[in-house]
């Protein structure tokens, strides 16, 4: 799967062997299932924007009065 | 120490551009995800029927690079004329919308929209919640294209791959240009990491999901990603100028003075016109540091496309195991984020063409590495582990990754200016893609050629004494405003 690597540069390894490969890896570090690690994984991702928007509206509100 | 860190972050005003920065950190985190995250959808889908064979799937993910190569310039144009808010935030729109239509792949939804019909044709929609499905009939049979390959190309291959041309490194060091001078190379930098680390993150999440639930599922999920999480931060945050909210690049407070050094003179040139800055963006293409650094671009694009789709069959060649390959590979992978990061503290303390040329120079060596134990085989029947290629590659190579990019438009925009800053960074963005998808192409063919990859290669790794040479070669201190006198307020240009 050559021509996927290319959309993938500046991202992520696009090979499907080699992400298989890392999944079988990151699940036998934590021990984890796939069910408790998308949820893990899902909180880290949300837990980003909100914040960044949480500390952007407490400076608005702060500073913008 | 943490306390200390939300005392700061809650009691003392904060630069809006560094909101800026995670604004375009956090869009070029979920967009990355969202169009490259295709890689772990394939067995999945394919297992569903969704195409017939690897060779249909990468029919559309060649279409999907080359419309994103394409369309890099003309998305930068938008990018200048429109601005960086309603760029992105439409393309995470489109994105967010085509990435959520891919749910529907392989479904047969039965025709019970408007059809046009013709003699022997027939053409139209049929509206779904959120969707738009296109029918196409002929000799009396209506198709709905979702379960048809015509779908992933319209959607995959032109949809997205253009929306995430709006939302990528070209608009987003294109807006960073204009809120910082001083920290430009820093802030590029942490823009660019979201990419990285959106790769990282939002692969194994996409993966787990399908696993756990299934493939439609993670679609969905990254579609709200993009949709719920990302769009909303870019709308309320993104502004185009620091003016727009009353504030100047990197915070700075006060007017610049005249005959001003130091801080103020930072602060006099960061408005100040760019010394190849003109009113039109074409006469850039004829000067030469716009030339030398799309060229040097062209052969990044060169060296680490080709790594990304043989890196790993290389190593099985060498007789590296395949867990050892892809440890080395992540291993690489986790650099990006520490090289990018580290040589964008640098950019603001030295020379950022020299500091190019040395990147390119240290990935010169990295190949030099790579290839070493092949020749020296060969040629001098010395014999060196290969374990020492594959590792010391990961190592060089890692930090130079993707250190390219926010120094590639940062130079850009010292030396021609942010008014036309979007066209040319969407430019030399087009020929680093066009370079990585000739050189994969390249590389497959040389291979079966000579049944090695080190011709390959050694081809590729020579094109980066080129781009060293072309970028040490950039003459930054006649063309760039760092090292120009600092101007007078009264003469300087404009604030954006």
């Amino acid at each position: 799967m050559p021509l996927l690597s290319v959309a993938a540069h500046h991202s992520e390894p696009g090979d499907p062997v080699l992400i298989d490969w890392i999944i079988h890896i990151i699940q036998s570090i934590t021990g984890l299932g796939s069910l408790p690690l998308v949820i893990i994984l899902g909180l880290i991702v949300v837990a980003i924007p909100v914040g960044i928007l949480a500390v952007f509206l407490v400076q608005r509100a702060k500073f913008d009065a | 120490m943490q306390n200390a860190l939300l005392h700061r972050l809650l009691r003392e005003p904060i630069f809006y551009g560094n909101f800026i920065v995670a604004a375009g950190f956090f869009a070029l985190f979920v967009s990355m995800g969202a169009r490259n995250g295709l890689g772990v959808f394939i067995k999945e889908m394919e297992a569903d029927r969704i195409w017939d064979n690897r060779a249909e799937i990468s029919a559309v993910i060649a279409i999907g690079t080359m419309v994103n190569a394409l369309t890099q310039p003309f998305l930068g144009r938008l990018y200048d004329r429109y601005g960086a808010r309603i760029v992105i935030s439409a393309s995470l729109l489109v994105l967010g919308i085509a990435t959520l239509t891919l749910t529907f792949a392989g479904l047969v939804i039965p025709d019970f929209g408007i059809d046009i019909a013709f003699p022997g044709f027939s053409i139209g929609i049929t509206p779904l919640p959120g969707l738009l499905d296109f029918n196409i009939g002929i000799g009396g049979f209506t198709y709905t294209l979702t379960s048809s390959l015509i779908y992933l190309i319209l959607i995959y291959g032109f949809v997205m791959s253009t929306a995430s041309s709006g939302v990528s490194l070209v608009t987003v060091h294109s807006v960073l240009s204009k809120w910082f001078y001083r920290k430009r190379g820093m802030m590029l930098s942490i823009a660019t990491s979201g990419a990285s680390v959106g790769g990282m993150l939002l692969t194994p999440f996409a993966s787990f999901l399908i696993a756990s639930a299934h493939w439609r599922i993670a679609w969905i999920a990254l579609a709200l990603f993009v949709l719920l999480l990302a769009l909303p931060i870019v709308l309320i945050i993104m502004r185009d100028t620091p003016s727009e909210v009353g504030e100047r690049p990197d915070g700075d407070k006060s007017d610049p003075t005249p005959a001003a050094n130091g801080r103020a003179a930072d602060s006099a040139r960061a408005i100040a016109k760019a010394p190849l800055e003109t009113d039109r963006w074409k006469s850039a293409l004829r000067s030469p540091p716009f030339l030398q650094l799309s060229g040097a671009y062209f052969v990044c694009g060169v060296t680490t496309i080709i790594i990304s789709a043989h890196y790993v069959p290389f190593a099985l060649d060498l007789g590296i195991s395949q867990g050892v390959a892809g440890l080395a590979f992540g291993f690489m992978q986790g650099l990006n984020a520490v090289g990018v990061l580290v040589v964008g503290f640098l950019a603001d303390k030295f020379s950022r063409k020299n500091l190019l040329g040395t990147i390119y120079f240290i990935r010169f060596l990295a190949y030099v590495m790579l290839v070493a134990p092949g020749f020296a085989g060969q040629l001098w029947g010395v014999s060196i582990p290969p374990s020492i290629a594959i590792w010391g590659f990961a190592a060089l190579a890692g930090v130079s990754w993707i250190a390219t990019p926010p120094l590639t438009s940062s130079l850009t925009a010292d030396i021609y200016g942010v008014r036309h800053i979007g066209t040319l960074n969407g430019l030399s963005t087009m020929s680093h893609q066009i370079g990585g998808s000739i050189s994969v192409f390249m590389a497959g063919v040389l291979y079966v050629i000579y049944g090695a990859y080190e011709i390959p290669f050694a081809l590729a790794g020579l094109t980066l004494l080129g781009a060293t040479l072309a970028s040490y070669a950039v003459n930054e201190r006649k063309f760039s405003i760092r090292y120009q006198p600092a101007p007078a307020a009264a003469t300087a240009g404009r604030a954006d």
